[in-house]
């Protein structure tokens, strides 16, 4: 009898929460292929529509907790569209939107105690940041991206790392594994993980070029495995920060 | 411009070089902003929210006005 209540509740829940993922992938379909007034026009009634859903004031539900979750996604694409300036830079670029994307990953994604249990440290997160720096080298010969800062000192290399690590790697695995991942697994223990990949992999659909899609696609869903295996999002963000290093640092300087 | 991040990518740079497009875009985000201040200040008094709803309006209203004040900064700088 409890479990048909529960499953009662859930159904809808997971219903709901699969419309917004589609709608969400369907958004970032359409950025990918150019359409981006469409998009932003799109993204902004997604996020009015989770905001609005009764499911997002119930507190303890994971319907709730995944719908807020959610708003994270269509808030780092309007966030990243709308700061499109011609004379901003790269790392620029990278702060400015990273800045208000990690409180917001932060405050959205649950309480302090909560995160403290998520950024535990050991011989196995150092494995997986580890990983993450030995694959920044494919990364680059697959990407072949432009240095973050030309030309590159050892100051401008300090701050690429600071701001590759912090406001990029964080902020994307705060977002992604942290927060969306978590509510997720909560509402669809089998394949949340899978879910949460997904979307990870959408935000990267209008990258170039597009061999690099499949590489960070696969790349998400092992960071999204390690994180719900571990329970800590620590190696995660040390992991895709290492790997932005070398991939936008230090291999365009040594190989470029 | 790389284009290998969300923050970096094709999208970002076509609309870094069509000042049309980008102007509807951020007239849109302009526009959602809107809607959430108004949904935080004058919703709220008309029909009662959870305050886990207002905390995430809040969330969102202010990630937006940040990105937003960042434009008008990086546009000032440019005008100089």
């Amino acid at each position: 009898m409890r479990r048909r209540l529960i499953a009662g509740r859930i159904g809808p829940a997971r219903r709901t929460t699969a419309t917004a993922v589609v709608a969400i992938v369907v958004v970032e379909c359409l950025v990918a292929i150019g359409w981006l007034v469409a998009a932003t026009v799109l993204d902004a009634i997604v996020l009015i529509a989770l905001l609005n859903h009764p499911m997002v004031g119930e507190e303890q539900s994971s319907g709730g907790r995944a719908l807020r979750v959610l708003v994270l996604v269509p808030l780092l694409r309007l966030v990243t569209l709308m700061l499109a300036l011609k004379n901003v830079s790269d790392a620029g670029r990278y702060v400015l939107e990273g800045i208000p994307l990690l409180v917001a990953a932060l405050a959205v994604g649950g309480n302090l105690r909560r995160w403290q249990r998520r950024f535990s440290f050991d011989k196995k997160q150092a494995t997986i940041a580890a990983i993450g720096a030995l694959l920044s080298l494919p990364a680059y010969y697959i990407a072949r991206p432009p240095a973050l800062f030309d030309p590159m000192g050892p100051l401008q290399f300090a701050a690429g790392v600071v701001i590759l690590v912090l406001f990029v790697g964080a902020t994307e695995e705060l977002i992604f594994r942290g927060a969306v991942q978590t509510a997720l697994v909560d509402l669809f223990p089998r394949t949340g993980v899978l879910w949460a990949s997904v979307l990870f992999a959408s935000v990267y659909l209008a990258v170039k070029p597009v061999t690099y899609i499949p590489f960070i696609a696969a790349l998400g869903l092992g960071w999204g495995i390690v994180v719900k295996r571990t329970g800590t999002v620590s190696g995660s963000i040390a992991a895709h920060g290492l790997l932005l290093v070398g991939l936008l640092l230090l291999w365009p300087s040594v190989l470029g | 411009m790389n284009r290998v991040t969300p923050f970096t990518n094709a999208a970002v740079d076509q609309l870094a070089h069509a000042k049309h497009e980008l102007v509807h875009v951020q007239i849109t985000v302009i526009a959602v902003l809107v809607i959430l201040l108004l949904e935080e200040e004058v919703f709220r008094i008309l029909r009662p929210r959870d305050a886990v709803v207002v905390r995430t309006i809040r969330i969102a209203a202010g990630v937006l006005v940040v990105a937003f004040a960042a434009v008008i900064v990086s546009r000032a700088f440019a005008l100089r």
